[in-house]
């Protein structure tokens, strides 16, 4: 009876906490990319983005997620993922693709200074959100390849989605973490392999991202119990989201001290 | 054996306490933080000798966790003020939140008669309970009954059908005010919010800085009162209006931050 309830207060203590902890936002990444990207901003590029944002890039990292559905924002819902084809070439997809809109927003935003603070608001809000979504192991699509589909699998014992495991994933892999412990942790790449990450455009990086995250569907086999995989395996999911996280980060803070570098 | 089952009771109240107030936390913190700026540097260093752990924000938070506790059953209506129908704050009822703050700048004020601990008990107290006389769903008004707490459905934009659970979730006055806008900002630390706070009000903080405690949450009833004739019991809040108010939630944070100085600043001048 008294080892019963020990368990059983045992049990309850670690379903709280872990529960509590379950309860990963899928802002956490996108929160801990526009705070690192904050920290590779210019000083121009810095005091240009809270002159118009009014707040931090991280307090708006999920602006697009809120409003999504919102008029007169709904064809933003169609902005959050990138696809390609089987030889990894970045569909147009009628212009709604995160790569797509992320290059009109930089070619318009070259022109900021004629353009009304709305729009810039508008323009900065998405680029924070998209370039950090088009990272997202899950946000690459692959249209009519039936091998990256979305499946689900297990955690302890739970069914979940492939997209949704991966959305949370930052809070999976780093429970806890603040956006500062992201930056403390992570951000470590020096100016060489970032000026290497930053080259190119939305498009070569969404190409890139086509033929990597191909990877993230072979890792995690359909209706498998995530706990019961490899350690190596979960190693490497993790490596692969700091890896993306660090990507987006980089790309949105280029993206922003080229617009704002005059 | 009884003493380890005590223990695990304990823990377990302790952990389920505080992940199920989570985000309030950061708000009462962020506000904290704000303050600390803004004392004098006499205030400063009463705080530090008072406090044993020599901030504001570290225990911010506590009067949340002593009404989980029993014996501390009585602090549990000190969150809330409530206003009369025209919006003055009148009371003298002890279980409100205004006179509880009263009382507790008397003990700061006169801590020379006091024990340490009452002292200390008194600060935590004051810092606490402007945070939450600053917080929407803490101020009630006697003519509008459900100013107490409601639910309602908040739409995500897609439907205002409260029938589709995805797109309008249930949620209530409470949550919305106390959690949801802190919510917003998955990862973010009390420090974090409290910069976007700054950045975002700028300016503004010195026009908040005037009155009196009692003016205070005349001011906040002023916010209050438009909001809750905006949504009804059982309603549906667009999704537009619940992502616009959050400018109000900003502000209210930032007079809470401004008005807690002004008390310390006062009292320990």
């Amino acid at each position: 009876m008294k080892k019963n309830l020990i368990l059983t207060l045992a049990a309850l203590i670690v379903a709280v906490t872990v529960t509590s902890e379950a309860h990963a936002w899928a802002s956490v990444g996108h929160t801990s990319i526009a705070y690192i990207a904050e920290q590779h901003l210019t000083p121009k590029a810095r005091e240009k983005c809270h002159h118009y944002l009014k707040h931090s890039l991280a307090y708006y990292a999920s602006w697009q997620d809120h409003w999504r559905f919102t008029d007169p924002y709904k064809e933003i819902h169609y902005w959050h993922t990138s696809k390609v084809d089987a030889d990894n070439n970045p569909l147009y997809n009628e212009g709604r693709a995160a790569d797509v809109q992320i290059e009109r927003i930089r070619k318009e935003m070259k022109k900021y200074r004629k353009m009304d603070d709305s729009t810039i608001i508008v323009n900065l809000k998405l680029l924070i959100h998209m370039i950090g979504d088009m990272h997202c192991p899950s946000h690459t699509g692959y249209p009519d390849q039936p091998k990256y589909k979305s499946y689900k699998f297990k955690n302890k014992g739970k069914s979940i989605k492939f997209h949704g495991f991966w959305d949370g994933s930052p809070s999976y892999f780093h429970r806890g973490w603040t956006c500062e412990k992201f930056h403390e942790n992570i951000d470590k790449l020096s100016k060489k392999e970032i000026a290497k990450i930053t080259k190119g455009t939305a498009t070569d990086w969404a190409r890139v991202n086509g033929i990597e995250m191909r990877e993230v569907y072979e890792l995690i086999p359909r209706n498998a119990e995530l706990t019961e995989l490899p350690t190596e395996t979960h190693d490497r999911m993790r490596e692969i989201v700091d890896k993306q996280i660090l990507r987006g980060a980089y790309r949105l803070a280029h993206v922003l001290n080229q617009i704002f570098k005059k | 054996m009884k003493k380890f089952i005590k223990y695990m009771v304990c823990l377990t109240l302790v952990l389920t306490a505080g992940n199920a107030w989570a985000w309030n936390k950061m708000g009462h913190e962020a506000m904290a933080i704000l303050a600390s700026e803004r004392l004098t540097p006499q205030a400063q260093d009463m705080v530090s000798k008072i406090l044993p752990e020599g901030d504001l924000h570290t225990n911010a938070y506590w009067l949340n966790t002593l009404k989980k506790d029993n014996k501390y059953a009585a602090t549990r209506h000190w969150h809330h003020t409530t206003l009369n129908a025209q919006g003055r704050s009148t009371t003298q009822n002890a279980n409100d939140g205004i006179v509880q703050l009263e009382r507790n700048i008397e003990i700061l004020r006169n801590r020379q008669e006091h024990s340490d601990s009452l002292v200390v008990a008194a600060l935590n107290t004051v810092v606490h309970l402007v945070g939450d006389l600053h917080c929407v769903a803490h101020i009630r008004f006697e003519d509008i009954p459900h100013s107490k707490g409601f639910g309602f459905y908040r739409s995500n934009g897609k439907s205002m059908n409260p029938k589709d659970k995805k797109s309008c979730p249930r949620t209530s006055w409470y949550k919305i005010w106390s959690h949801w806008y802190f919510a917003l900002h998955g990862g973010f630390s009390s420090e974090m919010y409290a910069n976007d706070i700054k950045l975002c009000q700028g300016d503004k903080f010195n026009e908040y800085a005037s009155g009196t405690p009692r003016e205070w949450v005349e001011d906040m009833g002023r916010e209050a009162r438009p909001l809750l004739a905006r949504i009804q019991p059982n309603g549906v809040l667009d999704s537009t209006t619940a992502f616009n108010w959050e400018l109000i939630h900003e502000r209210c944070v930032a007079k809470a931050s401004v008005r807690l100085a002004v008390i310390l600043n006062d009292i320990f001048k």
